[in-house]
């Protein structure tokens, strides 16, 4: 096998980017903060030798094939010049990281000798002597504090340069917006203070490295050690061309996503502003090219014919001071003519933003923090609020979607939430930059991109004028016959020709709100069908319409990005707050075949249904006898159960009916705590709010019901009192204080009156007891009609000699008919669905968001059990 | 003690059970159909038509509940009537007829 030869060579100036063949000498495995394994290797191409990283994405080739003496043909690599302390000096760099390879033989003898690689021009850099000519740049070989940085034009050794560019290690890692871990200085990537500069290498300390190269705490990570390299020496001065020596990574012009010159990325190169070090927004000087021409990066002074001053280190720490330049450098990276590159504490370092590359969102990677893209969002969500342990805050994100198909979410957390929500519209192009990436977070985050992009303080969201190239909304559709090996929860997009359409029902959310859900069937060309939900306000809007057309005879198309697959009852779909759901979408190709495929005859295929039937209708809360709820064991296990029972009001305890609540709004609703009456002289505060209010009376009603089976207590809290009482709390407390005897006729009265109600029944720890605590979430005045056909059920079903007020069957399948008995009305919207086997609980779309603390997660609970059935009880 | 008077018992019955009931005090619910005059056509849960001799003003409700002696298969004298209101499940109805007078007889009076 046939090394490139020069290839060590070829990958570490700034050629043209090229194929290189060579042999990998070595492969050692390193450890990011965050656990992810990174490799590196030592590549050789018979002569010479160099350290590389691996980018992390291939970390599974070493895995499978890559290994020491295997062949590999490296096709994308970029060269990121890091600014590092070694000793006592600074110097610089060259970090290379392979970005895609290939392994063409997987076993191979060692071809030739080779030895670590320097560049003998580059060694005599000008800047040597001293680090002030010297553009960053430059390689500085580690080793030797010999050459104070010299030799590299490492930026004056001077400066404390602790780390490199870290923001001045005084720790305000604010300043780069360093990963607010902070603290301590070194952070961004910078070599820990500690002693051995390890380039590039995200600090050891705190700060999560993306990947940069390993930390090592020590080793001067891929530099090769022994040789003062030369590298370091910026290209004497002399203009772009002599920059170029490393200054430019290697393809300068292209190369793959990252080392883009646009990109200005920095690989591995110490937390550069944003990104995921959390650097200085704004530094990015690696390679920040931005435009630069296409050697732009490193250091070299490939913008403007400036002398290699660049002052490559500005991201990390350029000068302590103003920092966090501009973005792309664009030009000036170095341009500093006016002497040694400005490092720490020496003024503002001027930065550029000058017009930024855009870079396709696809190629957004955690090395590269000098970023901008240019994107429609296809999709905001409303503002949420979450409570943590360090407090409350608000979030909201959006999605955006470039030219080229990729799709990333944004979020913007307090502050940002703040200054971005309104200024972000659905629809639009933007363009964004300055921002930091971060890992997805799966458990929030269905979209297809492995990071989000975080907002920060020097983030910009710019609007631009409309590009026809950005689609409107992307789909990746996957066929309805496919879902069926998809696993539930997972997120999918979908088309289908909609087959019929059920009515709209109510349903109760696990935290009691109610919200509409409607059902329909879709199919497509697969031959199957299945059966989609819509939530919330898609139930009505598209919904009616949906339902209007189709019963009129046209089936429309209907198109969902970012369903949720359910596996109740077969496998299903549900929306959930990030989906988007269209109808007859005119610019989506498949859509329009669909709706030929079935025009032309599509309409008659039979279609497999990968729904099973669960006879529609809402899913209704089970209907119980009251001493089922002690029997089964209701509500025990975590999980509350809601049930309904149709039962009688025994008895009101008539004393502590209300309490005062704090009428303040708190995390968006109202706070509703008791209010303390410390002072006893009708001056009430409320702890949580931390102030003094006015009370808003509540109900808190301890109550005794019960029916044929049995009795229980229950309480009844505002939401259901004032039915049972006829009057506001405030009014009957006012009864009571003033010794009215219409307070005795009121509670009275509302004994021995018959509801039907919905019970919520929930374990309750307090002072290390364990209770069951039932309360009453509402009570309407019973549909005798419908209570009538219950009963006959029974009565049906105890002449068959079937069990009836036992635990609930799973489904058969199939709305049972039950004998004799004249159905009414399909159960009702409201709460009603006596057990008339259908309510089988439907699937449960997760809505939630964001929010630590897994607040704002609303699901809808599945009720008190299975399927409802007809054995329904 | 002065309960209810259970003397002279008058099931609720539909079409089908006033035959078995003839010459004997009766309750039938059904819609109102037509009125001619005294006589009031009610169509019973079971769908049977029968005819009502009123002895008032029948109630205005579209469904009532005749109470009154058989006279025939098909009609019935009525003694006393209650309006039912125009919203009352038929369905129910018939079935309680029919298990009242089935299964279920020795529950009611």
């Amino acid at each position: 096998m046939q090394l490139s030869r020069g290839a060590i060579a070829g990958i570490l100036s700034d050629g043209p980017p090229q194929v290189y063949t060579v042999q990998c000498a070595g492969v050692k495995k390193v450890m990011n903060p965050n656990g992810q394994p990174r490799y590196r290797l030592m590549l050789s191409d018979g002569e010479f030798q160099y350290v590389c990283m691996l980018a992390s994405q291939l970390s599974d080739l070493v895995v499978n094939q890559l290994q020491e003496g295997c062949i590999l043909q490296i096709t994308e690599y970029i060269c990121q010049f890091v600014q590092t302390k070694k000793y006592v000096q600074q110097i610089v760099v060259v970090v290379v990281i392979v970005l895609n390879c290939k392994v063409v033989q997987a076993e191979c003898p060692k071809i030739g000798n080779p030895v670590m690689y320097t560049d003998p021009s580059v060694v005599a850099a000008p800047g040597t002597a001293q680090p002030s000519a010297a553009a960053p740049a430059p390689f500085a070989a580690p080793q030797h504090a010999a050459h104070p940085a010299s030799a590299y034009g490492a930026p004056p050794a001077t400066g404390p340069a602790p780390a490199y560019g870290a923001p001045p290690p005084t720790g305000s890692a604010s300043a780069y917006g360093a990963p607010p871990s902070a603290g301590a200085a070194p952070a961004y990537g910078a070599p820990p203070a500690s002693a051995a500069p390890a380039y590039g290498a995200p600090p050891a300390s705190a700060a999560p490295a993306y990947g940069a190269p390993p930390q090592h705490a020590g080793t001067p990570y891929g530099v090769p050690a022994p040789v003062p390299s030369a590298y370091g020496a910026p290209p004497q001065g002399t203009g772009p061309a002599a920059a170029a020596p490393y200054a430019v990574p290697p393809s300068a012009g292209q190369q793959g996503p990252y080392g883009a010159p646009q990109s200005a990325g920095a690989y591995g190169v110490p937390p550069a502003a944003t990104g995921p070090y959390g650097g200085h927004s704004g530094a990015a000087q690696y390679g920040a090219a931005v435009g630069g021409g296409p050697k732009a990066a490193y250091g070299a002074s490939a913008y403007q014919q400036q002398g290699p001053k660049a002052e490559p280190a500005n991201p990390y720490g350029g000068g302590g001071g103003g920092i966090p330049a501009a973005y792309p450098p664009t030009t000036k990276a170095y341009g500093n003519p006016s002497g040694p590159p400005q490092y720490r504490g020496q003024g503002a370092v001027a930065r550029d933003a000058g017009p930024a590359s855009i870079m396709p969102i696809n190629s957004l990677n955690s090395y590269q923090n000098r970023w901008t893209i240019k994107a429609r969002v296809t999709h905001k969500s409303d503002i949420r609020r979450y409570t943590n342990a360090r407090g409350e805050g608000r979030f909201f994100s959006f999605d955006l979607l470039d030219a080229q198909g990729g799709e990333i979410r944004a979020v913007g957390w307090n502050d940002q939430c703040d200054k971005w929500y309104e200024a972000v519209d659905t629809g639009k192009v933007y363009l964004v930059s300055k921002a930091s990436l971060r890992n997805k977070r799966g458990n929030f985050n269905q979209t297809r991109h492995q990071f989000e992009i975080h907002l920060e303080n020097g983030s910009q969201v710019e609007p631009v004028q409309d590009e026809a190239e950005i689609p409107q909304l992307h789909f990746n559709f996957t066929s309805i016959s496919q879902l069926e090996d998809v696993p539930a929860g997972q997120m999918v997009d979908v088309v289908g020709v909609v087959d019929s359409v059920q009515d709209w029902t109510s349903i109760t959310k696990r935290d009691g709100g109610e919200t509409q859900k409607r059902s329909m069937i879709i199919r497509d060309e697969s031959g199957r069908s299945i059966e989609v939900t819509l939530w919330g306000a898609y139930a009505l809007t598209p919904g009616d319409s949906l339902q209007a057309t189709t019963a009129a005879g046209t089936h429309p198309v209907l198109a969902v990005k970012n369903a949720r697959v359910g596996d109740f009852n077969g496998k299903t779909l549900s929306t959930v707050s990030s989906s988007t759901v269209l109808i007859d979408p005119p610019d989506v190709a498949e859509a329009a075949r669909l709706r030929a495929w079935y025009d032309q005859g599509g309409c008659a295929q039979a279609a497999a249904a990968l729904s099973k039937p669960s006879g529609g209708g809402g899913r209704a809360d089970r209907r119980v006898t009251l001493s089922q709820i002690a029997d089964e064991g209701l509500g025990l296990g975590g999980q509350p159960a809601w049930v309904q029972v149709v039962a009688t009001v025994a008895f009101l305890r008539n004393e502590n009916m209300y309490y005062p609540a704090c009428p303040l709004p708190f995390n968006g609703k109202t706070c509703n705590k008791k209010l303390q009456d410390h002072t006893g002289d009708g001056n009430f505060y409320c702890e949580r709010c931390g102030q003094n209010a006015t009370p808003d009376w509540r109900y808190i009603v301890s109550m005794q019901v019960a029916d044929h089976s049995g009795e229980i207590w229950v309480t009844a809290f505002n939401e259901a009192a004032p039915e049972l009482i006829g009057v506001p709390a405030g009014e009957l407390r006012q009864l009571c204080e003033d010794g009215n005897p219409r307070f005795a006729f009121l509670v009275q009265q509302a004994c021995f009156k018959t509801y039907t109600m919905k019970l919520k029944v929930a374990e309750d720890t307090y002072n290390d007891e364990t209770k069951i605590r039932i309360s009453l979430v509402s009570a309407t005045a019973p549909d005798y009609g419908a209570e009538s056909r219950t009963l006959l059920d029974l009565i049906g079903k105890l002449q068959r000699g079937e069990q009836i007020f036992g635990p609930p069957v799973p489904a058969a399948g199939g709305p049972g008919a039950l004998p004799g008995v004249a159905r009414g009305g399909a159960p009702p919207a409201q709460q009603q669905g006596y057990g008339g086997g259908y309510g089988a609980p439907a699937p449960r779309p997760a809505i939630g968001g964001y929010g630590d603390g897994g607040a704002a997660r609303g699901g809808y609970g599945a009720y008190g059990g299975t399927a409802l059935a007809n054995a329904g009880w | 003690m002065q309960g209810i008077n259970i003397s002279a018992p008058a099931p609720r019955v539909n079409f089908e059970l006033l035959g078995q009931h003839i010459g004997k005090r009766v309750r039938l619910v059904g819609k109102v159909e037509g009125v001619q005059g005294n006589s009031l056509q009610l169509r019973a849960a079971d769908d049977g038509i029968v005819t009502v001799a009123l002895r008032g003003a029948a109630p205005s409700d579209l469904f009532i509940e005749v109470e009154g002696t058989v006279d025939s298969p098909t009609a019935l004298r009525e003694e006393s009537s209650t309006g039912f209101g125009s919203n009352f499940d038929m369905a129910n109805y018939n079935e309680l007829c029919k298990l009242s007078h089935g299964e279920f007889r020795p529950l009611f009076v």
